[in-house]
């Protein structure tokens, strides 16, 4: 009895450890600007979900925001809708129907992160994300969101094992 | 009608297409900001106590103007009704009409507040601002949401966004500065419209992988019947949408009294849109609708609603209750929705 006890101790143990640990392993998603003064942007915490609803089009100084989306299919889009819009892409879809019939475009979409670094570090007041460890010279990562947080400063990252 | 219609809009677009190549150095990002779009709808009735009738609900051209400056343009030009067929009447088009839907020019005031001027949709509840058939799920619309306050005004509105952590406030306030100019049937009119809309998006924060959108709204308004004698109206009402794994739930509720207190209507829709599979939506709707010195109506809406591509529906419903509304008959209803 007290050995079957002690097996569901360690079953269990070894349960909280296991999600713990792909808890740190899920990959940590940076928000990034153009690394060029010129066309970066700054982005708050609490303004970047208005950003990527398209419901605050301009920043402070009345010049538009270009937010940038993968496709909605991308396993990092789905992470990011998730855990910054709360919501799965699929479910937008009447949501960004509503926004074009009052003249407003959902935001743009690239197919890659490649093209989402491209896109951000060439265009002025651009927003994008992609896996924190792609973050090269040509962006600058302002947030970082991990486990349903959007962080002000960048956890730790394990990027050997996603980008050797 | 029909053929001046098309003869002014022949006529714009080929002053724009001669006059372009000539500012086209100039201003070439002027060009650049306007965008075009638009939706139509086609409907099968088959009405209870009235002909079937197969008709083309309208044509409406989106024109917008955005070039990445403080300033924004947009317009809605719709051809109503432009053509039926019932076997009385045949193939006629002596319901067409144009209308000016909307038309207006946006002012960035900063990050979260932006000015509207010209003429808008009125900012009551979700259905109001949203009523194109490619946008939801039924032909007929809530009685409601027709009933009981202007659809439209011609004035200026403070609107905005305002992030409250995970949740975002959502503001609309609204004053008519130019009464309608034109009625269009038995459309009632109405003057000195003024109110506001607040709507708390995000409310509930779902974390789920299967969580949706869900926005709880606040209206706020009142307004003038325009007609001599007609009382002063105050109007209250909520709106609410709750999306969660495979459902829909929407609704709005609104309750009208007079200036002296008096009751002067009431009415509600809840409805739900459930995702069957590969697209097919099952939807339920029930509604009421209370207007004095009129009888009051009950309905219930059961159909379903293929979503063929992203922009285009296709619907088939049922329409039961009491009371008869010439807009929104009882019956069966078929219809196919684009946005483009």
């Amino acid at each position: 009895m007290f050995s079957r006890f002690r097996s569901c101790v360690l079953v269990s143990m070894f349960c909280v450890w296991s999600s713990a640990g792909l808890a740190v392993e899920d990959p940590v998603i940076a928000v990034i600007v153009s690394a060029l003064s010129a066309n970066a942007v700054s982005v708050s915490v609490g303004d970047l979900a208005s950003i990527y609803w398209r419901k605050t089009l301009y920043n402070a100084h009345g010049k538009p925001l270009h937010p940038v989306n993968l496709f909605a299919e991308h396993p990092l889009r789905v992470r990011f809708s998730q855990q910054v819009l709360h919501s799965h892409p699929k479910s937008q879809l009447g949501y960004w129907n509503g926004l074009y019939f009052n003249g407003v475009l959902p935001p743009y979409t690239v197919q890659s992160e490649e093209a989402m670094l491209r896109y951000v570090a060439d265009t002025e007041n651009a927003v994008g994300y992609v896996d924190a460890c792609k973050v090269d010279l040509r962006v600058r990562a302002v947030l970082w969101v991990s486990n349903g947080k959007v962080l002000t400063e960048s956890p730790m990252l394990h990027c050997e094992t996603l980008n050797p | 009608m029909f053929i001046n219609f098309f003869r002014v809009v022949v006529s714009v677009i080929s002053l724009c297409v001669l006059c372009k190549p000539l500012f086209a150095e100039e201003h070439a990002s002027f060009w650049e900001g306007f965008r075009v779009g638009g939706y139509s709808s086609a409907d099968l009735r088959i009405p209870r106590t009235e002909p079937t009738q197969l008709k083309l609900n309208e044509i409406s051209m989106i024109v917008t103007w955005d070039q990445g400056t403080r300033v924004k343009f947009f317009s809605e030009l719709e051809l109503e009704n432009p053509v039926s067929y019932d076997h009385h009447l045949g193939l006629h088009s002596k319901q067409s009409y144009v209308d000016l839907e909307r038309f207006y020019l946006d002012y960035s005031l900063s990050e979260k507040s932006n000015v509207r001027v010209g003429r808008f949709l009125s900012p009551v509840g979700r259905w109001n601002q949203l009523h194109a058939p490619p946008l939801v799920w039924t032909a007929s619309r809530p009685l409601v949401t027709t009933e009981l306050f202007p659809a439209a005004l011609n004035g200026l509105m403070l609107f905005g966004n305002v992030p409250l952590q995970e949740r975002s406030l959502e503001y609309q306030v609204y004053a008519e500065g130019l009464k309608d100019q034109r009625k269009e049937r038995d459309e009632r009119t109405y003057r000195d419209v003024k109110g506001a809309r607040f709507a708390i998006n995000n409310i509930f924060n779902f974390a789920s992988e299967n969580a949706g959108l869900n926005t709880l709204g606040l209206n706020l308004a009142s307004y003038q019947e325009d007609r001599p004698g007609a009382p002063a109206y105050r109007l209250i009402g909520i709106d609410f949408l709750l999306e969660f794994d495979r459902w829909e739930l929407s609704g709005e509720a609104y309750s009208r009294n007079t200036s002296q207190g008096k009751d002067a209507g009431s009415g509600a829709y809840l409805q739900s849109a459930y995702l069957i599979r590969n697209d097919w939506y099952w939807i339920t709707r029930l509604e009421n609708l209370h207007y004095p010195a009129e009888q009051n109506a009950e309905r219930w809406v059961l159909g379903v609603t293929k979503r063929l591509k992203p922009n285009q529906l296709l619907k088939f419903e049922f329409v039961g209750g009491s009371a008869e509304y010439e807009d929104i008959p009882r019956g069966f209803t078929t219809s196919f929705a684009v946005m483009f």
